[in-house]
């Protein structure tokens, strides 16, 4: 256990070099010109020229990229703002809180409806139950995050006053962005459980529990969804992902003072050092979530534990994707 | 001997899958004295394993039906709710699975797999005690108790399958139901299985119907063979009877043994039954045998079979037309 923990520890470091790399590359292509977004209005290209050079941008950007991972590695220093002139990590630092506590919140929502629905489905194959559930889920899956934050908010913020519109001082203002986080996750992981479920139901070692004269409560719940929800703890670290991902929207439609909203302040202002940093950031969390998942794997099934099989590294790639269309 | 233990009368399971009937079990009759050894035999598809589910009510709940009754102890098991058949299974029927490599939760340690059974059947048990009847079935089926901590894929698949059957003996059950224990297992285990089971058998006094396509075994280890084809058993009678070669036999009985090498007589070539088991949903006409049968008559193709009984031997045939009482 203790090697399976080592290997996936060393491999994060490795992974945060390729996603850096890409974050790096992608931002670079771009060739937002931020230096004349800093300079005052009338300037000489003398001016130009030396805050080019303060910023190290008219150095090859390979040398700029390794600067900037160095200044990482070594001082954990993310950069400086353009925009405000300060370090980057002093106004991401404070907004990791929220984002993280959001996705949290979000992700263990989303299980706590998607086990249950799924189970109950999978239970209920092809029954009344089964049907309309899945027509729901597959509506409510299909259901663009943004679309639905804007008519929750018009709906029940502006038209009905129920709820406020902004911010996340209190539980009310938790409920609309949960709301709309959870509901396409916990509809797509429902779907998840079910066919997994459906898979277990049928195996043999559940007729083995029957025979045994066990109730079917605990064929279900204790021999079937114990087998069931081993694939469904890598398909919980998608979720985070997603969640995280989604943090975008979601934390600019409801103004939530995450790190999502503040990638997409930054992107309108140019400010690259910023943008970096918090598609760092929520890659670093990322990861590390991978790391928790990988580990809770072996501990929930026997067989990873014995033969420290290093399975589902491709989750990873789609994280990074997820990352950079950030 | 001698006290009825079970018994079947006239017991059919038909599937049903999009419409299509598929017969499996057709009007099987069959009784079963207490501390008796029966051995099923026919060949895949035949209707056995469907038989030993439908005994502990575990066939496919919406797309099978079963009549007839199963008389187990006197009680219809047919007509028992889910709580009634729920203390029966394990405790009183067990049944030892096919396939020990998926018969087993591999997210269980086999010692708790053991001790479910246990626990379920016997309310209040301390966790001491279960821990010692652990112990204690797995040193009868030959296993050290030290590895009860461990899970099913660290065993080989004959280990495997003396876990399974340990979980079946664990409450001493009346009936096992063996459902080919031995055919996932290589011809060496084969032989330690089916001895220990012997073993246990005469210890327990329990009653089994072993199910099985292999003849050597039933001559190893049972007192009564049924020979069952296409859903109905063709031929019952004591060991004796049916491995008695100057008697008479049904068609299908004697093609089995044919199909197998004996080494006392000197044979160039095997003679296996031509054909394959017939499609349940589409059983033949009169003698569900006779598209296969060598012995085929003109009145085997059409009609009812009329079953011809000496004592407790039976045969359903009408080559046995005169030879014996027919009822």
């Amino acid at each position: 256990m203790l090697k399976y923990t080592i290997k996936r520890i060393i491999l994060i470091p490795f992974m945060l070099l390729v996603i850096a790399l890409l974050i790096f590359l992608f931002l670079s292509l771009s060739k937002a010109d931020a230096i004349t977004q800093m300079l005052p209005t009338q300037y000489t290209p003398e001016d130009y020229y030396n805050l080019q050079h303060e910023l190290g941008l008219d150095k090859p950007v390979v040398v700029q990229y390794l600067n900037w991972v160095w200044g990482i590695i070594s001082k954990g220093d993310f950069g400086m703002s353009y925009k405000t002139r300060g370090p980057v990590w002093t106004e991401i630092g404070y907004r990791i809180p929220t984002t993280l506590k959001f996705a949290i919140v979000t992700t263990i929502c989303t299980l706590l409806i998607g086990v249950p629905l799924g189970v109950l489905c999978a239970v209920k194959q092809y029954t009344l139950v089964d049907d309309i559930t899945n027509v729901i889920c597959k509506i409510v899956g299909s259901i663009p995050g943004f679309w639905l934050a804007l008519v929750l908010l018009l709906t029940f913020s502006l038209k009905l006053k129920w709820l406020p519109t902004y911010g996340l001082t209190s539980f009310k203002h938790w409920i609309l962005p949960v709301v709309t986080s959870v509901l396409p996750g916990s509809a797509y992981y429902m779907r998840q459980v079910r066919s997994s479920m459906l898979d277990c139901i049928r195996k043999d070692y559940v007729r083995t529990a029957r025979s045994k004269g066990a109730t079917e409560r605990t064929v279900i719940y204790r021999d079937a969804l114990r087998n069931a929800l081993l694939p469904m703890i890598t398909i919980t670290g998608s979720v985070f992902a997603l969640q995280m991902g989604g943090s975008v929207v979601i934390e600019n439609v409801f103004a939530l003072p995450g790190v999502g909203s503040k990638i997409v302040e930054a992107i309108n202002s140019k400010d690259i050092p910023m943008i970096m940093a918090s598609s760092m950031m929520l890659a670093i969390i990322c990861c590390l979530m991978m790391l928790i998942i990988d580990l809770s794997y072996a501990l929930v099934d026997p067989r990873i534990k014995a033969t420290f099989v290093s399975a589902k590294r491709s989750k990873k790639t789609d994280k990074e994707k997820e990352k950079e269309a950030a | 001997m001698g006290e009825t233990l079970l018994e079947l009368k006239d017991l059919s399971v038909r599937y049903t899958t999009d419409g299509v009937i598929s017969r499996a079990v057709n009007h099987v009759n069959l009784k079963l004295d207490k501390g008796e050894i029966l051995g099923l035999v026919g060949e895949t598809g035949a209707g056995k394993t469907t038989t030993a589910l439908s005994l502990l009510k575990l066939l496919p709940k919406y797309t099978s039906e079963v009549d007839g009754e199963i008389l187990f102890e006197g009680k219809d098991i047919n007509k028992m709710d889910d709580k009634e058949i729920r203390n029966i299974r394990g405790s009183k029927i067990s049944m030892i699975f096919q396939d020990p490599m998926t018969s087993l939760n591999p997210v269980f340690r086999v010692g708790e797999q053991i001790a479910d059974v246990i626990k379920i059947h016997n309310e209040g048990i301390s966790l001491h005690e279960v821990e010692d009847r652990v112990d204690n079935i797995l040193t009868m089926v030959g296993i050290p108790p030290s590895r009860k901590r461990e899970y099913p894929h660290q065993f080989s698949g004959g280990m495997k399958q003396r876990i399974m059957i340990a979980i079946a003996i664990a409450c001493n059950p009346d009936l096992l139901l063996a459902d080919e224990p031995t055919t996932a297992l290589d011809v060496t285990i084969q032989a330690q299985v089916i001895k220990m089971m012997r073993n246990l058998q005469k210890e327990l006094k329990s009653s089994v119907i072993l199910i099985t396509h292999d003849l050597g075994i039933v001559a190893n280890f049972c007192d009564k063979v049924a020979i069952m084809y296409a859903g109905e058993i063709i031929e019952y009678g004591t060991l004796e009877e049916l491995f008695d070669k100057s008697k008479p036999h049904h068609p299908y009985t004697e093609g089995l043994f044919g199909s197998i090498p004996n080494i006392q007589e000197k044979t160039s070539r095997l003679k296996p039954i031509f054909g394959l088991t017939p499609n349940p949903a589409e059983l033949p006409e009169g003698c569900h045998f006779h598209p296969r049968c060598e012995k085929c008559m003109e009145v085997c193709k059409s009609g009812e079979v009329p079953t011809y009984r000496n004592g407790d031997y039976r045969c359903q045939c009408h080559l046995f037309a005169g030879k014996e009482a027919a009822v």
